[in-house]
């Protein structure tokens, strides 16, 4: 009770009693989560303007004589002729450690009952994406955990690398699975003694999806103790195109802290397709010309300056870093439309995950000839580079012969062998979902498939031989990984340790 | 239905036949704008026009008045003093709205156009309100 009196009090003291000046207008037509207001004058913007009830809105058509609002929240109870107010503030978020392992609306506020969020400081949600000075190239992996992207589609910290693919293909599980794979590196690394130890904080974007999905992420995260390395802002299609159309900036505001302040975070906006949908539906009603696919000409200009505040920021900027995985839904397989065009151009390189190889239990499923990462590779640790390099080669030279090879039967041994080492890789890459791997396991697996241990053995048997191999590394050979880990290279020294291991493997499973 | 640009600009047109030779809103000359709309009715969107043409005169004259409400007593001396700043701030003559508000407690408001000067007392509970929040 004391507490409250004093909180009182001292709000009092604050309180100024000078003239508050204010830009005033009225409301004279309200629609789906829109306001048109007469007067405003002097309202810039990006504004927020304030509406009776403690609704706001943001500014975003100035006209000569009104100005088009999207409204935030719950806005039913306006009508025509309320009054409507300038703050002569842009719109801002909370944001900083405080928000970790909360879930929050689009704008900040908490919506897991888990009561309020003590940040201290709140970001504006646009803001101009950090210039060319101080900017470094993307030298610093993220580990996904997921051994295909590792291997064949590196990310590195400060890169934006796009996942698409047609509905249910897994996009949203490599997501969950990198920030899943973040927090258990983040667990190990804070609890070790390496001083130069960077954590990754995750912030997952959900746009315009159903409440039960985002439900069912954040109980994911809970279950993997990803949570609190992990911010979740929450727009579901419960909530107004407004909310979505802000949920992303508000989403980057919340990494830009982490970024500003020296350290590593990773954004997911699942995703870009649904942003576009609601901007457009608010273009449409804001009566701005409609373009190509009915969205408004500004629609690339919408992702490309989200996208660009995903950066690596160099030492004297702080040495810190944004990474965006930007998720883009395509309608039958057709990458080529407008929305996925423009986003794929903004990017760093894109994550293609195509519906018949998920039919065929090839998950992730990756298509290894349309992905690509345009920058990862200098950030990629040395070691998987080292065991990893040839093996995207290999897949792209079996899927073009696997479909030749469907028509006839007389194969020469070189392609026989070619399709044997890729039928296995493409085993060796099937993956449960939420089982990231850790790097130096992931090293083990590909240096045993690179110098042919896996050669033997059945490919219907390979999940099981992969599985096993894990296994006996992680019960018996922990030394041998610590140094994996640690060196982040295979001398020869290792190379020999890793061969004497993977052999004595091989007769143990042999004799199961 | 929201003003479409035609009926914009044509209620702007009738705003600018409702001013006197001094750029004021005239009683009469509305009145005569309103009669002449009565009996050549747009084919469509009259109520729209109508609405939009009410909008435009109202910002027109708020920007000619200075509308002060106030709670408490308001001596002719302060009214004075606060006409007179408003006057230099905006440059121009304004003709003085006075309305008494219980509402605002204790203070006064002042209104000119779209700007609003709270110095009420109610404006600062609704601070202390958002600040405790």
């Amino acid at each position: 009770m004391s507490d409250i009196l004093e909180q009182i009090k001292a709000e009092i003291a604050r309180v100024s009693s000078a003239t508050q000046q204010a830009n005033v207008g009225r409301i004279t037509a309200v629609a789906d989560g829109v306001a048109h207001v007469s007067g405003l004058s002097r309202a810039m913007s990006n504004e927020m303007i304030s509406f009776p009830g403690d609704v706001f809105g943001m500014a975003l058509n100035l006209e000569e004589d009104e100005v088009g609002v999207v409204l935030l929240g719950e806005a039913s109870h306006l009508k025509e002729g309320d009054e409507a107010k300038t703050t002569g503030k842009l719109l801002s978020v909370p944001v900083g450690k405080e928000l970790l392992g909360r879930a929050v609306d689009a704008l900040g506020r908490p919506v897991d009952g888990k009561g309020p969020i003590a940040a201290k400081e709140n970001y504006p949600v646009e803001r101009i994406a950090p210039g060319i000075l101080p900017r470094k190239s993307v030298d610093q992996p993220i580990q996904t955990g997921i051994m295909a992207v590792d291997a064949m589609i590196p990310i590195g910290r400060g890169q934006r690398e796009l996942i698409i693919g047609d509905r249910s293909t897994g996009k949203t599980t490599i997501a969950t699975d990198t920030i899943i794979s973040q927090a258990a590196i983040n667990k190990k690394g804070i609890a070790g003694d390496d001083k130069n130890f960077r954590p990754v904080y995750s912030i997952y974007v959900a746009i315009g999806q159903k409440s039960a999905n985002i439900a069912r992420t954040i109980a994911l995260l809970e279950a993997h103790g990803a949570m609190q390395y992990t911010i979740v802002v929450v727009a579901s299609a419960a909530d107004n195109p407004s909310s979505q159309y802000i949920a992303p900036y508000a989403g980057c505001a919340m990494g830009e802290w982490f970024m500003r302040n020296g350290m590593d975070a990773l954004i997911v906006y699942d995703d870009l397709s649904k942003h576009a949908v609601a901007y457009r539906q608010i273009s449409l009603i804001l009566k701005r010309p409609a373009g190509r696919e009915a969205y408004p000409g500004d629609v690339f200009y919408l992702h490309s300056r989200l996208l660009e505040r995903a950066a690596r920021m160099r030492e004297q900027d702080g040495n810190g870093s944004l990474t965006a995985l930007p998720i883009i839904e395509t309608q039958a397989g057709d990458f080529s439309a407008y929305i996925p065009t423009n986003v794929i151009s903004i990017t760093d390189g894109q994550i293609y995950l195509e519906t018949d190889l998920f039919n065929q239990g090839v998950r992730p499923a990756l298509n290894v000839g349309l992905s690509v990462s345009r920058v990862g590779s200098s950030a990629q640790t040395k070691a998987v580079k080292q065991v990893g390099g040839k093996i995207k080669l290999q897949l792209a030279q079996y899927r073009e012969l696997a479909a030749f090879a469907q028509f006839g039967s007389d194969l020469d041994a070189r392609t026989k062998s070619t399709l044997d080492r890729g039928a296995r890789i493409i085993e060796l890459f099937k993956q449960p979902v939420a089982a990231p791997k850790p790097m130096e396991v992931e090293v083990a697996l590909l240096w045993a498939m690179h110098n042919g241990h896996f050669d033997k053995i059945a490919v219907k048997d390979m999940i099981r031989a992969a599985a096993s191999l894990e296994e006996y590394f992680k019960s018996t050979q922990t030394a041998l990984l610590g140094k994996i880990a640690e060196k982040k290279v295979l001398d020869d020294g290792l190379e020999g340790e890793l061969k004497a291991a993977v052999e004595q493997w091989s007769r143990t499973f042999g004799a199961e | 239905m929201v003003a479409t640009p035609a009926i914009k600009a044509t209620a702007r047109r009738l705003l600018a036949l409702s001013l006197d030779e001094q750029g004021a809103v005239s009683a009469e000359r509305a009145l005569e704008v309103i009669k002449v709309l009565e009996a050549n009715p747009p084919k469509r969107g009259l109520r729209v026009l109508l609405k939009t043409y009410a909008t435009y005169l109202e910002s027109h004259l708020t920007k000619t008045q200075a509308r002060i409400e106030h709670a408490g007593n308001l001596d002719a001396a302060a009214l004075q003093e606060l006409l007179t700043s408003l006057e230099q701030r905006y440059n121009r003559k304004l003709e003085p709205v006075v309305t008494e508000n219980p509402a605002l407690i204790a203070g006064v408001r002042a209104r000119v156009g779209d700007d609003v000067f709270d110095n009420s007392f109610a404006s600062t509970l609704q601070t202390l309100r958002q600040s405790l929040q």
